[in-house]
């Protein structure tokens, strides 16, 4: 596998073990008893693609999920925030998962058959989530003025670390040479926002995407100031005795 | 819908293996001990998912973080479906039932006043309570009067039999593995053995309503019986102590005999007071209490998406 596919798929696998990770925090309290079920669904998904994704790399996908020096780790800064608010947890939820969905579909005609396989099951299940996203935002911005306000303000604050998302992995020209990526994460980006502002504008809203900060540093090693508690959570019990099987 | 003259005439229907459905016409006594008894189903599940949020996090590799997230989801879908029974019996909605689980005016099963403190205890949930409440569950199931709640039993029961084995694979996992591992489980055996002792309730009652309408079908010492009678040679099995000094086998029958049960614990849980009901109850009130907005924006859509249309 070239070093360029790695980081690929490196990057996809550790947002999704993140994203996993942060959504399955909300189990048990999450507004109402229906959306405990579909975060956990969801979270349990997420999980399932970077289990996948890391399966392409080597045979240890434990020693991949868990064991590398944070600085190893390629995940990007939007899926490491806390988001202890429900609003910036359904904000990023919801940028995410349009973005999941664009970035699957650029692996639908994959020249590496594996990657496209596991593109094909998750593109399917990418589908109920971003209905359940969108349906969800859609009904908080036409819900009360409160509601669309908070969520907005989530919305504002997150497009733009958002971004991150398509900070190119190192190589990454060369993939879509290669065939291996249908389209580079400029094009990908662009389809994103424009997904994204469709939705909102549907609900008569609008979100600005620029922002200051370096979104994309995750991609290049740089881990934000949330991972070292999420990663001691995370490994907090494998910690306990690195010989032993779980 | 059917309806009886007199309780006598009810209680001769349920004698005769009768099968009671929402629509009828129940007694108003069967109806607030079927709710009261199905109720406190429905909240127990939902705080044992609150009980084992605490290591879904941590979860040691991703196989296992999948199995305890989807067992968590599953115990609260059941709460999920066990209060759309219970609302059925119109007495309270469920937002109702829920209110009053996080003011603290309802009850949930004794074993989820305590705190997971380590993975092992996270295992013992699983395998430990997770089969002691199988066999009420399966008692209830095998005879129960009221049609919605046997129906969702059988549902319950069917999730609730892979949790234990997925379980049982977790617990092998510990009795098989490191010293530190063995060690990890005896401590969280020690934490959670007389708490699953108090699960299957005190001594039974002269004249238990609950066991006269078939809504339970077996007492409390005969169940609590059942599952020491198997668990106590499979934990021997893997190398474990129980913690009771007077356990032993009976020379005439082979059966196991656990020492006294001291009953103060219980007392406390039941009192909403057991070690972790504070913590566990705040978690679960200031979820609901931060999201009243998220409730709220849904109704009002709901409303101007019904005016629309």
């Amino acid at each position: 596998m070239s070093d360029a596919l790695r980081e690929y798929v490196l990057a996809f696998a550790d947002d999704e073990l993140v994203m996993g990770h942060r959504h399955s925090e909300w189990l048990g309290i999450a507004p109402f008893l229906e959306e405990d079920l579909a975060y956990a669904s969801i979270a349990q998904d997420e999980l399932g693609h970077a289990r996948a994704l890391y399966g392409l790399l080597g045979d240890e996908v434990d020693v991949l999920a868990f064991r590398r020096p944070p600085g190893e780790y390629r995940s990007c800064r939007l899926v490491e925030l806390p988001c202890v608010e429900w609003e910036s947890s359904l904000a990023r939820h919801f940028l995410y998962d349009l973005a999941e969905r664009v970035r699957w579909e650029s692996l639908a005609t994959s020249s590496h058959p594996a990657l496209a396989g596991i593109a094909a099951k998750a593109a399917r299940e990418e589908e109920y989530h971003a209905r359940h996203v969108t349906a969800m935002v859609r009904r908080m911005l036409t819900g009360t003025d409160e509601s669309r306000r908070r969520v907005l303000a989530a919305l504002e604050e997150l497009a733009p670390v958002a971004r991150g998302l398509f900070e190119p992995a190192p190589g990454a020209g060369s993939l879509v040479a290669d065939g291996v990526v249908g389209r580079g994460p400029a094009e990908e980006e662009s389809a994103w926002r424009l997904g994204v502002s469709g939705e909102l504008a549907a609900a008569g809203a609008a979100v600005d995407f620029e922002g200051p900060g370096d979104p994309g540093a995750g991609r290049r090693g740089v881990r934000s100031e949330h991972f070292a508690d999420l990663f001691a959570t995370m490994t907090s019990v494998l910690a306990l005795d690195p010989e032993a099987a779980w | 819908m059917r309806s009886w003259s007199s309780l006598d005439e009810f209680e001769a229907f349920i004698a005769a293996d009768g099968i009671v459905e929402p629509v009828d016409d129940m007694p108003h006594q069967y109806r607030t001990e079927l709710f009261r008894f199905i109720e406190m189903h429905a909240n127990s599940e939902l705080m044992g998912g609150l009980t084992e949020r605490d290591y879904i996090p941590r979860a040691p590799g991703l196989v296992r973080k999948l199995g305890t997230l989807a067992k968590t989801q599953d115990e609260i879908g059941h709460a999920h479906l066990l209060y759309m029974v219970a609302a059925d019996l119109g007495i309270k909605t469920r937002d109702e039932m829920l209110e009053d689980l996080y003011e603290g005016r309802s009850k949930f099963h004794n074993v989820f006043h305590y705190r997971v403190h380590t993975w092992a205890d996270q295992v013992a949930i699983a395998y430990l309570v997770d089969a002691a409440a199988l066999t009420t569950q399966q008692a209830v199931f095998k005879d129960c009067s009221y049609g919605p709640y046997r129906r969702i039993l059988k549902r319950v029961i069917a999730e609730e039999g892979f949790h234990m084995r997925q379980g049982e694979e977790m617990l092998l996992r510990l009795a098989d593995g490191t010293r530190a591992q063995h060690d990890l489980f005896q401590e969280a055996l020690d934490r959670w053995w007389w708490p699953v002792m108090h699960f299957f309730g005190p001594p039974s009652k002269e004249n238990d309503l609950l066991l006269r309408w078939r809504i339970k079908s077996a007492t409390n010492e005969a169940l609590r019986d059942r599952y020491v009678q198997k668990f106590v040679p499979q934990l021997h099995a893997y190398g474990f102590v129980v913690p009771d000094p007077d356990l032993h086998q009976d020379p005439a029958t082979g059966k196991w005999v656990i020492g006294e049960i001291d009953w103060d614990p219980l007392r406390d849980t039941q009192a909403n007071v057991g070690p972790d009901s504070a913590r566990r109850i705040a978690t679960a009130r200031r979820g609901w209490d931060e999201a009243s907005w998220v409730r709220d924006a849904l109704e009002a859509s709901a409303a101007t998406a019904q005016g629309a249309g």
